[in-house]
C-alpha cells in the first residue's frame, strides 16, 4: 500500500549565489558593484511582495509599504514600513487578518563586517521552522491542503546586533520583547482538497515574553543553491523569560503544573555536511540536536517534534504511533487538538547519496530546458537515496523509553528510522520512503523541491 | 498530484539548443595553461529577449570549481568566480556587456544588434584559475547562474495587466487565457523559475 504527501518548493525570488572557496582566484564581485546589478535591483520605492509563505492561519500574506536603501560609506542602510493583509477569510478585515512588518538596519562593511537592526512586528510565526524550508511548506500548502508547521503569532519589537563573518557567516545576538498569541485555523483556499477541513492549529500558549538569542551561522559550502562540498553550521541558545497568561493544551505527561512566570533556556543546533566523492556522486549529512537546557518548562511553542517529509518521511507527520509517541510526546490518551509538537529535546540524523544519472533514458531531459510561460527551466537528474533517523523526548524523572533524566540520551533502538529513494530532476523531486521500525507502516510518496536538506 | 499540476502548464516549445563547456587547454596542456569557458543560446529566448529590450539587465554568474580526485572524498581545490551583465540602454539604443571580475569592470563593448551583444558574452573565455600539480588526478566543473534583474511582484502584476489582463477586459484578449497566465506566473515564481541554472563538467585529467 502507498500513501501519497504533498510537497513543494522556491517561493522566495532567486537570490543571487555568494560563494565561498578556498584558493579563490576571484571572489563572487558583482553584489558590490552597485552601478551594474545591485543598485538597480535593490531600489527604494513602493513593494507589494508575498510574505514568501503560504499557511492555514493567513494564506497569503501580503505585504505592502515604502522600502528605503542607501549607502553611507561603507555602510548599507535600509528601511522598510510594510502593512501586511492576509488572504484568509477571503482577505476578510479582522484583527488576525492584519499585521505589518517595520524594519531599520545598518550593516557596516561587505562581506566581514558588523550590524545593527531595529524592528516591530505583527506576523504569524511557525513552530518548528527548522523541519522544512519556507517554500516546501507554503507550496504543500497551496496545493496539497498539507500545512507541516503550526502558527503563532508574535507582536512586538527586537534589536538585533551582527558580526559577519563573511557573506553568508554570522554570530548575532538578538533581543524581543513580545506578546505571543494563538491563532485560529481559518478559510483559506487550495488548489487539490479546497473545502476540505484544515488540520486544526493548535492552542498555543499565550502571553508577554522577553527573550535573548544567541545565534550562530557557519557556511562553507561552494553553492548555498547546490552544494557539492562544505560545511552549513546553525546553532542558537535561546534564553526567555515570561508570563504565560493562557496555556495552550497539552498532554499531561508533558508539562508539569507550573506557575504562569517562567524563565527557560532551550538549544539548537542544525549541522550539515556536503562531501563530494566524485564528478558525479555526493554524500551528504545532516544532524540536529535541540531542546531544554535548564530553567523551567519549555513553552509549547518551543518544543520539538519528529515525522513527516522534512525529518523522518517514512512516518506520517504528526500522526500518533503506539504505544510510546516519539514523534509528539503525547501520552497516547489525551492529544490535544492538532497534535502539537511536545517533546523537550530532539535528535535527528539524515544521511543521503546522490548519483547523478548520464547517458540514461532521462538525458534527453537535459537536451532543453522545460518551459513555463516562456521561462526555462534546466533538469538534472538524479537518484537519491537516504536513510533517516529521529525521536523527540521529555526530561524529567526517567520513566519508560518517553521520559529521560536530562543527563541521559535515549537508545538508538527507540528511534524512529526510514529508508528511501527518489528522483531529483533539479526542480522537484519525486520519494519514496519506508519505514524500517515500525514495518507495519505503509509507504510514503512524496515531492521536494530542490534537495531534501 | 503536483507533478501533474505542473505537467499540465508545462508547454515544452523548440528552442535553441543552449550549450555551456569548458575547454581544453591547447594539447591538452592541463598543468600548463587554464582551460576556456564557451557557451551558446543562453539568452535567446524570447521572455529573455524581451526583458532584456525593456531595459531589464540579464546577468550570468559563473563559477569554475577545480577539483582534485581523493581516495575517498574529492576535494575542491580552487574556484574562480566572475559576472558578465548585459543591459539594454534605451536611450543609446545599445548593447552595453560587462565582465566584473574581483570587483573591477570591463567592458566587452557596446552593440546596436542584440546577436552581437550575445556573442561578446558568450565567446571564449579563458579563466583565470590556479593550475593543477602535476600527476593530480582532477576535473573542472563550471557552474553558470543565469538571470534577469528580479521584477518586484508590483513590476509582475504592473506587466501582467498591461500585457494580459487589460486586452482581456476591453474584449481584445480571452480573459480565461489571462487568467491562466496569471496562474502559470504564480507557478514559474513559485518554482523560483527566474533563475536559470547550468553545469557543464570536464572528464578526469591527469596532467
Amino acid at each position: 500500500m502507498i500513501r501519497w504527501t504533498y510537497v513543494s518548493a522556491a517561493l522566495l525570488l532567486a537570490v543571487p549565489a555568494i560563494g565561498q572557496v578556498p584558493d579563490t582566484s576571484a571572489n563572487d564581485t558583482l553584489p558590490e558593484h552597485y552601478g551594474w546589478w545591485a543598485r538597480t535591483s535593490r531600489s527604494s520605492g513602493l513593494i507589494l511582495s508575498s510574505g514568501k509563505t503560504y499557511n492555514r492561519v493567513e494564506g497569503l500574506p501580503v505585504l505592502f509599504g515604502p522600502v528605503f536603501h542607501d549607502s553611507v560609506g561603507a555602510a548599507q542602510v535600509n528601511a522598510s514600513v510594510l502593512g501586511i493583509i492576509r488572504s484568509a477569510n477571503t482577505f476578510h478585515w479582522d484583527n488576525q487578518n492584519l499585521g505589518h512588518r517595520a524594519t531599520a538596519d545598518v550593516r557596516v562593511g561587505r562581506g566581514r563586517g558588523y550590524g545593527l537592526g531595529l524592528s516591530s512586528y505583527d506576523v504569524m510565526a511557525p513552530i518548528e521552522g527548522w523541519h522544512l524550508p519556507d517554500p516546501d511548506a507554503g507550496l504543500a500548502a497551496f496545493f496539497g491542503h498539507r500545512d507541516f508547521r503550526d502558527w503563532y503569532n508574535r507582536h512586538g519589537g527586537m534589536a538585533t546586533a551582527s558580526f559577519n563573518m563573511s557573506a553568508r557567516s554570522s554570530l548575532s545576538l538578538d533581543f524581543s520583547d513580545e506578546r505571543w498569541a494563538s491563532p485560529d485555523t481559518r478559510r483559506v483556499f487550495s488548489v487539490f482538497g479546497n473545502g476540505k477541513a484544515w488540520r486544526t492549529n493548535p492552542t498555543f500558549d499565550a502571553g508577554r515574553f522577553h527573550i535573548g538569542v544567541l545565534r550562530a551561522n557557519v557556511d562553507t559550502r561552494n553553492d548555498p543553491d547546490n552544494p557539492s562540498t562544505g560545511w552549513l553550521i546553525q546553532a542558537e541558545y535561546e534564553h526567555g523569560i515570561g508570563d504565560i497568561t493562557d496555556f495552550g493544551l497539552t498532554s499531561p505527561i508533558a508539562r508539569t503544573p507550573t506557575t504562569p512566570h517562567v524563565s527557560y533556556g532551550r538549544g539548537l543546533l542544525d549541522l550539515r555536511r556536503y562531501n563530494r566523492l566524485s564528478p558525479t556522486t555526493w554524500i551528504n549529512g545532516r544532524l540536529v540536536l535541540g531542546g531544554w537546557l535548564n530553567g523551567d518548562d519549555l513553552p509549547l511553542q518551543r518544543r520539538f517534534s519528529v515525522g513527516g517529509v522534512g525529518t523522518v518521511p517514512g512516518f506520517d507527520f504528526r500522526k500518533y504511533e503506539g504505544p510510546v509517541d516519539v514523534s509528539q510526546c503525547s501520552d497516547g490518551v489525551i492529544i490535544p487538538a492538532g497534535s502539537p509538537a511536545q517533546c523537550e529535546r530532539v535528535a535527528l540524523a539524515q544521511l543521503e547519496y546522490r548519483q547523478e544519472l548520464h547517458s540514461s533514458l532521462l538525458d534527453f531531459l537535459n537536451a532543453r530546458p522545460i518551459r513555463l510561460r516562456g521561462i526555462g527551466f534546466t533538469v538534472q537528474p538524479t537518484i537519491v537515496a537516504f536513510v533517516d533517523a529521529g525521536r523527540g523526548w521529555l526530561v524529567g524523572q526517567p520513566s519508560g523509553t518517553l521520559q529521560y533524566s536530562s543527563h541521559s540520551f535515549p537508545r538508538f533502538g527507540t528511534f524512529r528510522t526510514d529508508v528511501g529513494l527518489g528522483l531529483d530532476l533539479g526542480i522537484i523531486g519525486v520519494y519514496v520512503a519506508k519505514a524500517v521500525s515500525s514495518s507495519k507502516e505503509p509507504a510514503n510518496v512524496f515531492l521536494r523541491v530542490h534537495r531534501l536538506f | 498530484m503536483f507533478a501533474s499540476t505542473l505537467l499540465a502548464v508545462a508547454s515544452p516549445v523548440a528552442a535553441q539548443k543552449t550549450r555551456l563547456e569548458v575547454l581544453a587547454p591547447p594539447g591538452n596542456a592541463w598543468g600548463d595553461e587554464p582551460p576556456s569557458v564557451v557557451s551558446s543560446g543562453l539568452l535567446a529566448d524570447a521572455a529573455m529577449r524581451d526583458l532584456l529590450a525593456n531595459g531589464f539587465p540579464a546577468r550570468l554568474h559563473y563559477r569554475l570549481e577545480r577539483w582534485q580526485s581523493g581516495r575517498w572524498f574529492d576535494d575542491l581545490k580552487a574556484a574562480a568566480e566572475w559576472d558578465v551583465v548585459m543591459k539594454y540602454d534605451v536611450l543609446g539604443k545599445k548593447y552595453q556587456v560587462v565582465r566584473l571580475i574581483n570587483n573591477k569592470p570591463q567592458s566587452l563593448g557596446e552593440y546596436g544588434e542584440v546577436a552581437d551583444a550575445e556573442n561578446a558574452v558568450e565567446g571564449p573565455y579563458r579563466v583565470d584559475i590556479s593550475l593543477p600539480k602535476k600527476g593530480a588526478r582532477g576535473y573542472y566543473n563550471l557552474l553558470l547562474d543565469v538571470e534577469t534583474l528580479s521584477l518586484s511582484d508590483l513590476d509582475e502584476v504592473n506587466r501582467w495587466l498591461r500585457g494580459e489582463l487589460k486586452p482581456a477586459v476591453s474584449g481584445k484578449k480571452n480573459p480565461g487565457t489571462a487568467i491562466g497566465r496569471g496562474v502559470r506566473t504564480l507557478i514559474v515564481r513559485l518554482l523560483g523559475g527566474e533563475k536559470r541554472h547550468y553545469e557543464a563538467r570536464t572528464g578526469t585529467f591527469r596532467p
